[in-house]
């Protein structure tokens, strides 16, 4: 008796456990939008008036983001400094193929990602821009919408934890 | 018959209800009438053998 109560507790706490993490990580990966955000907009500053290097500018961003932004500058800036003859494209690529397990981003927001790391250092300072407004859109329809939908998902999603941990428990005793 | 798969069978009703009202709630209708199937999948592999059971004595009683 006393194995089963202990496994019911388990059961229980591991169920709960999971339906308040996936209830969370709607809001993980709003967070981390808005801070990639925040990192496209002092990018837009440093193009626009320090007229830094991308290095420069990136090891920048990362002093002054968190999250999943910081890693990614972070390790952009390492790339370019370290980088030995490929294009800025091929060094994000591989930035945010070492950040990817740490971040909360969906894959549509890879791709819109990706699709920014294509025009870096690519063309004059107004196609820069253009690339960093087009991803501050995204970013900022992206996150209203998820803003509305989170609110309901994350109910769901603490109510099917414990739910699904008495169902199990039920089933198994 | 044990009483306590009466109650399991209770419990599972309530849970599986309000699993549904959740689902349907967050417009995951397809996702509820899942639930809801595999609930009454389960409860009948539960009650299975009990069915056959009682039709078994009803042959005996009966001489079928």
């Amino acid at each position: 008796m006393l194995f089963r109560v202990a496994g019911a507790l388990a059961v229980m706490i591991g169920s709960v456990g999971l339906g308040l993490y996936y209830a969370a990580k709607e809001s993980f990966r709003v967070q981390d939008l808005l801070e990639f955000k925040k990192a496209l907009l002092i990018l837009s500053s440093e193009i626009e008036y320090m007229r830094s290097p991308l290095a420069v500018a990136c090891a920048n961003i990362a002093k002054r983001t968190s999250l999943g932004a910081q890693r990614l500058f972070g390790r952009f800036s390492e790339a370019l400094t370290g980088g030995d003859g490929e294009t800025a494209y091929q060094l994000w690529l591989a930035s945010m193929e070492k950040v990817r397990e740490r971040c909360f981003f969906a894959e549509e927001d890879w791709s819109v990602i990706e699709g920014f790391g294509k025009t870096l250092g690519y063309l004059d300072k107004q196609m820069q821009q253009n690339a960093i407004t087009y991803a501050v859109n995204y970013i900022d329809e992206k996150a209203a919408a998820l803003q509305i939908q989170s609110d309901k998902n994350r109910r769901m999603y603490r109510s099917l934890g414990v739910i699904g941990g008495l169902l199990i428990t039920v089933v198994l005793w | 018959m044990e009483i306590g798969v009466l109650f399991q069978i209770a419990a599972v009703g309530i849970l599986v209800a309000v699993l549904n009202q959740v689902l349907e709630r967050s417009d995951r209708k397809e996702q509820a009438t899942i639930v809801t199937i595999a609930g009454i999948v389960l409860v009948l592999f539960w009650i299975i053998g009990y069915i056959g059971d009682l039709f078994e004595q009803l042959r005996s009683i009966f001489n079928l």
